[in-house]
């Protein structure tokens, strides 16, 4: 009934990183480019909207560069990648909620929305019904995360959408494992708490 | 702090418990965890539902949305990281060397929030050793009056007592009253009087 940690194979190499820790831009994007394609398909996730997502993930890209000799290979390079892409999309989100223009105003129609991935999807045939329910569970999911607060979403993000294990995300936030820990409890907590995820995944409420 | 944490099971588990559907338990808690499910259903349900919310949670994260990244987004990353690198280069070397100079820290994880308040434990740590192991040095002012002395002592009570027992003249009874007890006279309710009369009578 215990079950253990899933840590998936570590795909970056020690001596590209080296090489770009040194300094060597070509290693570094070298590196970066075998997470490129991911983190943008988690900022697609994140953003809705490819524009935003394609402003992200270079934002993050170059952000890593800068910042790089702080990665100490505790976590996966593509973790630290993502934690770095979360901060900097929550960043944009309090930016955006500070300025009068709604935030509605980032993400297109949904109509629109699924015509641009279609457009870029490499099979654009009409969606399934089964996809269309997923997306529709997936949106939902994603506005019960964003419903929390930060500290908790970046757990949660981490967790379910980069599959990373709980050593790998208190290295990637820089935390103690009992805070990670005590983070993701809250966080699911209050997500298994919300009206709208009990009544679409019809969780048993609490007597 | 809260006590019924202390007597209640259930809420000590918690943390566990969402651990356990997320994943992400360690073995040794997990089994402490496990026997306490057996005997709690409440938290059986508990885990059952959390279980269902992580399922979905993974099931989302996996279910990326399949886009790929258009050529541009590699070149315009990829050109501002070569416009920079030059600058970053530098500045990487600097704080290498700046790190040379200091040398590597003895205590790595001694920085930020963990430094001020290991600080702040330094100093009331010595507060308190300077408080408690300072020698008990007699005070100047105590150490210019000698002790009393064993008579001295018992002069001065004996003269408190006198002091205590003699009558005042604003406390005279009225003349309706029945007159006070003869003052001399020792009074047998009062313990003290008994005292002084075997200190007179020593």
């Amino acid at each position: 009934m215990v079950t253990t940690e899933e840590r998936p194979d570590r795909t970056e190499s020690a001596e590209l990183l080296a090489r770009a820790r040194a300094g060597e831009a070509e290693a570094y994007c070298e590196l970066a480019q075998a997470s490129e394609t991911r983190l943008f398909q988690q900022a697609v996730a994140l953003c809705r909207n490819p524009a935003a997502a394609e402003d992200l993930v270079a934002e993050t890209l170059v952000e890593a560069w800068k910042s790089l000799h702080r990665f100490d290979r505790s976590c996966r390079f593509s973790t630290w990648l993502y934690a770095i892409l979360l901060h900097r999309y929550q960043k944009l989100v309090r930016r955006a909620r500070s300025r009068p223009v709604p935030l509605a105003a980032l993400r297109p129609a949904e109509s629109s929305e699924r015509e641009s991935l279609l457009e870029r999807s490499p099979d654009p045939r009409p969606l399934p019904a089964e996809v269309l329910l997923q997306k529709e569970l997936s949106a939902q999911l994603q506005e019960a995360i964003e419903a929390l607060p930060p500290k908790f979403q970046q757990v949660v993000r981490l967790r379910f959408y980069e599959q990373a294990s709980l050593p790998e995300i208190a290295g990637a936030l820089n935390l103690p494992l009992g805070t990670v820990k005590s983070r993701l409890y809250y966080a699911l907590e209050n997500l298994s708490r919300m009206k709208s995820l009990v009544n679409l995944f019809k969780l048993p409420e609490d007597t | 702090m809260n006590v019924n944490w202390l007597f209640n099971p259930c809420r000590r588990h918690a943390v566990d418990l969402g651990l356990l559907a997320a994943g992400a338990l360690a073995r040794p808690d997990g089994d402490r965890l496990a026997k306490h499910l057996e005997r709690c259903p409440g938290c059986r349900a508990r885990l059952a539902q959390l279980r269902t919310l992580a399922r979905e949670l993974t099931q989302d994260g996996r279910n990326l949305p399949s886009v790929e990244p258009s050529p541009s987004l590699r070149r315009r990353w990829m050109a501002e990281i070569h416009r920079i690198a030059p600058a970053t280069g530098e500045r990487r070397s600097e704080d290498r060397s700046r790190a040379g100079d200091w040398g590597a820290p003895a205590l790595p994880w001694l920085t930020g929030r963990r430094l001020a308040w290991s600080g702040i434990a330094a100093m009331w740590a010595l507060i308190l050793f300077f408080r408690f192991s300072a020698p008990d040095a007699p005070r100047p002012m105590a150490a210019a009056i000698p002790p009393p002395t064993l008579r001295q002592l018992l002069l001065a009570f004996r003269t408190e007592t006198h002091e205590l027992s003699a009558p005042t003249p604003a406390a005279a009874p009225p003349d309706n009253q029945p007159s006070a007890p003869d003052a001399t006279a020792p009074r047998s309710e009062c313990p003290e009087n008994h005292s002084t009369k075997n200190l007179n009578t020593a």
